[in-house]
């Protein structure tokens, strides 16, 4: 994660029903994430979707006034059937969200095609996907500060 | 028929023959010549795909193997984190060492990458300010906490080059960091890069000297072999100066390694000056 875009983000945690989504096919990243999560001292739901479609039909509800509107997106790039770019540019349709911060979660810290696809695509930032852990936990304070 | 032209006639038979059979065998010669030319063609652009293929299948299982040693090495720090709660020093200490083995997995996988993407990227070649492009990798280099009592002193450098600027980052970031790590076990470590005119002029030297331990006559031809190292006890995984010699050969230039004045090291490369031997 110490290789990241500007993550300057407007994350509004105000309202604690407002969630923290992670949009990934690999629950295991979701472990290492949720473990720090709530060591942190964010009170915001944290919760994951396992594809693309399943957070579209989220948002859906979202639509419907059944969920809240997420507070941030960590979103998987590399997934199956939808890839989190394409996720991201379906999302940025509807004009409800577009203004909910991304943040596009990358494979390798040397994948320079998709440093710039996630410059282009509408995410607001992008972090590397750490081989420490604890850079979860840097990551989740930040949001708290 | 008198004796005379019968001798001429048949000396322009023969003459006739003898061209005849130079040129079939002359067109015999170039025929078979062709049909080698065809197979050495035929050859050199399999032996081309082949290595496009290997640096492409490099690049994939580097690419591809890192997202499962990121969840082994993730599980391990989790792993570590609770065994430290049990106050199990053993435990601890195979944790780490599984930790350490997976960065260290990690780093070699990166520096593949690196590797294989220095010979298959494109070169954008543009005019350089050379001095900034120092300057800016001497101010990463010495940002780390190994090189912060290094000094680095730069000498005379061409306003400009002509180069692709990521590659040449990469050069320079590369030589700076090998010279520092070379020298900083040494008292008062210095690192001094410099430039001159080469080869009558049609190109421009760079020279990297530290002031560390040097290298032997014998070692230096292998330190530009991929993952070599001549020192185990230096961190890295030993591709940086093969990367910087594929680099350095892409812009037309070459890598020499020599002794410097009183001791330690100095690595040279050139870079043409002239756009017509910088073709992308």
């Amino acid at each position: 994660m110490s290789d990241s875009m500007n993550l300057g983000l407007p994350v509004d945690l105000s309202d604690p029903s407002r969630a923290i989504v992670m949009v990934d096919d690999e629950e295991l990243d979701f472990v290492s994430a949720s473990r720090f999560y709530k060591r942190s001292s964010l009170e915001n739901p944290f919760i994951r979707f396992e594809h693309g479609m399943a957070f579209l039909e989220y948002l859906e509800s979202v639509k419907r006034g059944e969920n809240a509107l997420p507070a941030l997106v960590l979103m998987d790039i590399n997934m199956p059937r939808m890839n989190g770019f394409e996720v991201v540019a379906t999302m940025r349709e509807d004009n409800h969200f577009a203004e909910v911060p991304v943040v596009a979660m990358l494979t390798s810290s040397t994948d320079t095609r998709d440093r710039e696809r996630a410059r282009e695509s509408g995410v607001s930032g992008y972090l590397v996907k750490p081989f420490n852990p604890r850079e979860y936990a840097t990551f989740f304070e930040s949001l708290a500060a | 028929m008198t004796v005379t032209p019968f001798f001429a006639l048949a000396g322009t038979g023969l003459l006739c023959g003898l061209i005849c059979l130079f040129v079939y065998r002359s067109l015999e010669r170039n025929r078979r010549l062709d049909a080698q030319n065809r197979k050495l063609a035929f050859l050199l652009m399999r032996l081309e795909q082949q290595n496009v293929d290997l640096d492409q299948f490099a690049t994939m299982a580097a690419h591809d193997l890192q997202a499962p040693l990121r969840f082994m090495v993730n599980q391990a720090h989790l792993l570590d984190m609770d065994i430290r709660e049990l106050e199990r020093p053993e435990l601890a200490a195979m944790t780490n060492h599984i930790i350490e083995q997976g960065d260290r997995m990690h780093a070699l996988m990166l520096d593949l990458l690196a590797f294989c993407r220095a010979g298959q990227d494109s070169l954008d070649i543009a005019d350089i300010d050379i001095q900034k492009l120092v300057s800016d990798e001497i101010e990463r280099l010495q940002a780390k906490a190994d090189y912060q009592g290094t000094e680095v002193q730069v000498g005379n450098l061409p306003p400009s080059v002509l180069a692709d600027r990521q590659k040449l980052a990469i050069i320079v970031a590369n030589l700076l960091d090998n010279a520092a790590k070379f020298s900083s076990a040494y008292p008062s470590p210095v690192v001094h890069i410099s430039a001159r005119e080469h080869g009558s002029d049609r190109a421009w030297q760079f020279l990297v000297r530290d002031n560390g331990c040097g290298i032997e006559p014998a070692h230096r031809e292998s330190v530009f072999r991929p993952f070599s190292r001549l020192d185990a006890s230096k961190s890295g995984t030993g591709v940086g100066l093969s990367i910087v010699r594929k680099l350095v050969e892409r812009h037309q230039g070459e890598v020499t390694i020599a002794s410097a004045d009183g001791g330690g090291t100095v690595v040279a490369f050139t870079l043409p000056k002239s756009p017509m031997e910088l073709t992308p």
